[in-house]
């Protein structure tokens, strides 16, 4: 899951995690921005947050038999510096964490509430770059299964969270097209989050203002749906703007809205 | 002892920031003999297009709709990167090396978030020029506008790093050091020996470079700290960025810098909001009854987040209405700023 800042991304990833698990899969959510997914427990639901030191201190731990790497102190430091220093490194560490987990199969679906527009897109290419840039070494030779796995489309798709408003829908277009140019991987869908409801049937004589208002934005969401009908070339779901208490509840309130509309078919 | 102020306007993606930073260089500009430059970094293309910006290059354009007239200039990290080089480089020679260097493109352009580093470096650059009186700067999303604020800070820590020392000793003094062999061990066996050696050799020639880029990092840290230097931040009511927008008033003001208001953008309009309250003590039901309840809890919500921030952070809080058309055009962003507090 990826789309830019702002558009409600992790909200969309939780929901649909947790409808899946409700659903009866075994699923992981994986939040890659450092902030705790807020989703709603389920038994079936494993939620995690992704770090950059711990994944490259368990990357060196299973793949580098190294005896040091015990000595945490002056480790940590030398780690923080080869994943700071040598580009690539945070990059293929999170594409590959997530990978493994796939791998593994302890999960039926793996849910990526992935970077923002302005770095999954190189994130997703990072196993051919590091293929071209570094000639050995262990992170070449793990490059191609990695490559394998996130072009073949039974296993990975990428969806691209917006908002029906014109700087998120320029955003997504040329995301889709830069994710299937530079990386091969799939994206059959976009989520359009946030939409507005219709403005009130014959109202405009007793609330013009409110019926003026609604409309202004109704407008302005279906012309940015229908652009994106025209040329995103994925599927369009669309997810009405939803209310909760706090996170946890508008993410609730988004999965039930996915169960009812889609639940069958996810 | 420079005589340019400068506001740095921060907040989560998705609110209208850069929308807002039009407006309010658009409404600076029309103080008299005020000369503004906009440094934007990641505005709507249709509002870009609109001022006259080219998504490539960072140069500045005038914004001359008959309006008062602004400058406008887009955020290129790649030239940014490549102009700062050549100017902290001690001679061309390194700078030609560094500018060559594969590792360098690819660190300016695809792997590090170095955009931070390059928006507070262009700020010192303009400032310095002597040519604006205000200059506002756009940043990116949320939490990104710390690293930002931090950048120079942390450039200037990574400079002062004993392991970016070590990796840039020759590999057989490097040998000798016991407490480097695992770095050394752990780095080979990861990303290969030849490009172990390609990293070193990039960071021993932006080593070259430390002594002036230390000095421009502490200038630029003493800019952002100036009294001159305000920040703002923008938000609507909604619950992620209003929690957003607190926790970065928050930083903003334990880091010490000066946080000058906070903006609540795409409020519900005063007209909608009386006609809802009227509407909510008579009849009505159906979708209307539902979109007059949603007004209200909005409104509420709005209230309560504005009281929250005046309190909290003891700054101004300034409401912007939602406009009833998306602003995507010059004349859009004057009228916004005709409606913005003075």
């Amino acid at each position: 899951m990826t789309g830019k800042g702002g558009v409600g991304k992790s909200t969309v990833a939780a929901a649909v995690a947790t409808l899946a698990a409700r659903r009866g899969k075994r699923t992981l959510l994986v939040s890659m921005d450092g902030k705790d997914p807020a989703c709603p427990s389920h038994p079936n639901l494993t939620s995690s947050v992704y770090r950059t030191e711990e994944a490259l201190r368990e990357y060196i731990r299973l793949y580098v038999r190294i005896p040091l790497v015990s000595r945490v102190g002056v480790l940590a430091q030398t780690l923080d510096f080869v994943a700071d220093a040598a580009p690539g490194v945070k990059e293929i560490l999170a594409v590959g964490k997530v990978c493994y987990e796939v791998r593994a199969n302890h999960f039926d679906l793996v849910v990526v509430d992935a970077e923002s527009s302005g770095h999954i897109a190189s994130q997703l290419a990072t196993p051919r770059t590091i293929r071209s840039l570094a000639q050995v070494g262990m992170l070449r030779e793990q490059t191609d299964w990695m490559i394998e796995m996130l072009s073949d489309r039974d296993v990975t798709a990428a969806l691209i969270v917006t908002t029906p408003e014109e700087s998120p829908v320029d955003e997504t277009l040329e995301l889709a097209e830069r994710i299937r140019s530079e990386s091969q991987v799939d994206v059959p869908l976009v989520v359009v989050n946030r939409m507005p409801p219709s403005p009130p049937h014959g109202a405009e004589s007793i609330a013009p203002r409110i019926t003026a208002t609604l409309t202004a934005r109704h407008v302005v969401a279906t012309t940015q749906v229908a652009r994106l009908a025209e040329v995103a070339s994925a599927e369009l779901v669309l997810v009405p703007r939803a209310s909760g208490a706090d996170e946890v509840g508008v993410v609730d309130a988004v999965a039930g809205f996915l169960d009812d509309e889609f639940g069958e078919s996810l | 002892m420079t005589a340019t102020r400068v506001i740095v306007v921060t907040g989560a993606g998705g609110v209208g920031k850069s929308t807002f930073a039009a407006a309010l260089a658009a409404r600076s500009a029309a103080s008299v003999g005020v000369r503004v430059l906009l440094i934007t970094v990641d505005p709507a293309r249709r509002l870009a297009s609109a001022m006259g910006v080219v998504a490539q290059g960072n140069e500045v354009v005038t914004v001359a709709d008959g309006g008062a007239p602004f400058s406008v200039s887009m955020l290129d990290t790649r030239l940014g990167w490549d102009a700062l080089i050549r100017r902290v480089a001690p001679n061309a020679s390194v700078a030609d090396r560094v500018l060559s260097n594969g590792l360098y493109r690819n660190i300016t352009g695809r792997f590090v978030n170095s955009h931070d580093y390059i928006a507070v470096e262009r700020l010192w650059e303009v400032t310095r020029s002597g040519l604006y009186d205000l200059v506002i700067v756009d940043t990116p999303p949320s939490r990104s506008a710390l690293s930002v604020i931090d950048a120079a800070e942390r450039m200037r820590e990574f400079f002062a790093s004993r392991l970016l020392r070590w990796l840039t000793l020759p590999a057989s003094n490097r040998l000798i050091a016991v407490t480097s062999r695992p770095f050394f061990a752990v780095a080979d066996r990861v990303l290969g020996s030849r490009f172990l050696s390609d990293v070193s050799e990039f960071f021993a020639l932006f080593r070259l470079m430390e002594p002036t880029f230390t000095t421009h990092a502490r200038e630029v840290e003493e800019l952002l700290r100036d009294e001159s230097t305000r920040f703002l931040v923008v938000t609507t009511a909604e619950p992620a960025p209003a929690a957003e927008a607190e926790f970065l008033a928050g930083e903003l003001v334990r880091r010490g810098l000066h946080l000058s208001e906070v903006v609540v953008n795409r409020m519900i309009d005063d007209g909608t909001k009386r006609e809802a309250a009227t509407l909510a003590g008579s009849v009505v039901s159906g979708d209307l009854a539902v979109a007059v309840d949603e007004i209200l809890a909005t409104v509420e919500r709005e209230d309560a987040l504005c009281r929250r921030i005046a309190e909290r952070h003891g700054c101004r809080v300034q409401r912007v209405a939602e406009a009833q058309r998306p602003v995507n055009d010059v004349a859009a962003v004057r009228a916004l700023a005709g409606n913005l507090m003075p």
